[in-house]
């Protein structure tokens, strides 16, 4: 699994309005790319294509190749359900489930299983359920990995509603992170958080590129420009400029994205 | 009043700072020069002035550069704006300095007749305020031409100081009673030659504001071969032998 996105032609339309206007775009894996641009811009709806989120908006249509791995997602064999769990999402409110902080993690990968290896011509991986010991280890592995584990690790059982705003947020990374994705989206995932939440979470997407690939949408441009390898701006639909993130922020090409940047605009 | 607004009249009072402080500078060079030239020591105080005055402008500048960096967080070419600021005010302090140095050799200039026209010391000067001015105008106006073609002028300005040098030696060897004048001579030559330096620098970072893109190496070349002045066979630029020898 390579967990590399290549983007081709994608136009998004919401009954008249064209929401994203011919985008191309590669992502990396092992890399964060930033999404930027004014509200009404276009990219929430750009992020919430990569795992089909956009499925459920009645009056919503999708046009053009979003590959994952070489693999059409928008592919009408494609599992939808199996599209989000190797494309996990993180949105701009922690979420969690009304439930213990474990059951937040084990819910998912109890729900999905384990998969197995094919044992026989023409049949399609098995999926096989978690024993509790494994479900316990998957937790903790979650947890550790989304730099919360020291924090809750004594109180496991209690609601997840105890935590902190920056908690439940990682704890939703977390949850997320259970059920083995290969890419990572966050739709401004800090917006809600205080500074310091913001730093550790910051911290926490740089530190999951090394296993992951990583979209991020973010209105704080100094967020982009902390943790992002590359970036890019849309504005009004349009992709206006994709590039390293220093050359952005330092020589952006295009006037929009200097204005835009520099608050001139938006 | 948005923070766009705060942002942009921080820039604004930004400039207008680094250009008075650019306006000093040029005035303590040009000071400086007509303490020595007119033997006039009247104005020695003055540069001192102004050198003071321009130092305690980088102090003042560099802060409100911080400022803006840390109240602000410029990026693109705001960003590239407030280095540049950070970047020629340290230019215009040494210019300031230069300019203070210059005025050091009034007493030994003025207690000289051996070089008593200085026609060259002159000619450099204008050619060098001449180029802290149109400096100072490339960084007002944001133009990256006028400051690349800073670097041409820079070359006639070190030719100049070739000139000067090889002269002066000259004179020196012929009369070692000229030796403690013309080391001054020398030295004020080297002086006006470094601030035109300093101007290049200011020309370099303006381009780089403008452009966002280092200036080429190869475009600000300078062209030392045109510079083969005999001077054994033209000293006129000092005066004639014959005052020479009076002194």
């Amino acid at each position: 699994m390579d967990g590399s996105i290549s983007v081709s032609n994608l136009n998004v339309w919401f009954e008249t309005n064209h929401a994203l206007k011919d985008v191309n775009l590669n992502i990396n894996r092992n890399e964060i790319t930033a999404i930027i641009g004014p509200s009404g811009c276009g990219k929430s709806t750009f992020i919430r294509c990569l795992n089909r989120m956009n499925d459920i908006i009645p009056k919503c249509r999708v046009e053009g190749r979003i590959e994952v791995d070489g693999e059409d997602i928008n592919d009408k064999k494609m599992d939808v359900v199996e599209v989000r769990r190797r494309i996990g999402m993180v949105f701009q409110k922690p979420n969690p489930f009304p439930k213990s902080i474990h059951e937040n993690i084990a819910y998912a990968p109890r729900l999905h299983g384990r998969e197995e290896a094919s044992t026989g011509k023409g049949s399609g991986p098995k999926r096989k359920s978690f024993t509790k010991q494994e479900i316990d280890e998957l937790v903790e592995w979650s947890l550790k990995r989304a730099a919360l584990w020291d924090e809750v690790k004594d109180r496991m059982n209690k609601s997840a509603y105890t935590l902190s705003g920056g908690q439940q947020q990682r704890l939703c990374i977390a949850r997320a992170l259970a059920v083995k994705p290969e890419i990572m989206l966050f739709d401004e995932p800090c917006s809600a958080l205080d500074p310091i939440a913001t730093a550790k979470i910051e911290d926490l997407l740089v530190d999951l590129k090394k296993d992951y690939t990583v979209v991020i949408v973010t209105h704080n441009m100094q967020q982009a420009a902390r943790v992002a390898d590359r970036t890019a701006f849309f504005y009004l639909g349009d992709l206006i400029e994709f590039g390293e993130t220093k050359q952005i922020f330092e020589k952006p090409l295009q006037k929009l994205t200097e204005q835009y940047i520099t608050g001139r605009m938006g | 009043m948005t923070s766009r607004l705060v942002f942009q009249n921080e820039l604004d009072k930004l400039n207008e700072e680094v250009a008075s402080m650019a306006g000093l500078a040029v005035q303590a060079i040009e000071t400086a020069v007509m303490c020595i030239v007119d033997k006039d020591a009247r104005w020695k105080p003055e540069v001192e002035r102004l050198d003071k005055e321009i130092y305690s402008l980088e102090q003042v500048i560099e802060k409100h550069c911080l400022d803006v960096i840390a109240l602000h967080t410029p990026v693109a070419s705001d960003l590239r704006t407030v280095s540049t600021c950070m970047k020629i005010i340290t230019d215009l302090n040494r210019i300031g300095r230069y300019a203070s140095d210059i005025v050091e050799s009034y007493e030994v200039l003025a207690a000289s007749n051996g070089f008593s026209r200085m026609v060259s010391i002159e000619h450099m000067a204008e050619l060098v305020v001449g180029m802290v001015n149109d400096a100072t105008q490339s960084f007002i106006k944001r133009d990256a031409e006028s400051a690349r073609e800073l670097f041409q002028r820079d070359d006639e300005v070190d030719c100049l100081y070739d000139t000067t040098f090889r002269a002066v030696v000259t004179y020196m060897i012929e009369d070692p009673r000229k030796i403690t004048a013309g080391t001054h001579i020398i030295l004020v030559s080297r002086y006006l030659e470094r601030i035109a330096d300093h101007a290049c620098n200011i020309g370099e970072r303006v381009w780089y504001m403008v452009m966002g893109e280092r200036l080429n190496p190869k475009d600000r070349k300078k062209d030392r071969e045109s510079c083969n002045i005999d001077v054994q066979k033209e000293p006129v630029h000092y005066g004639s032998s014959h005052e020479l020898e009076e002194k």
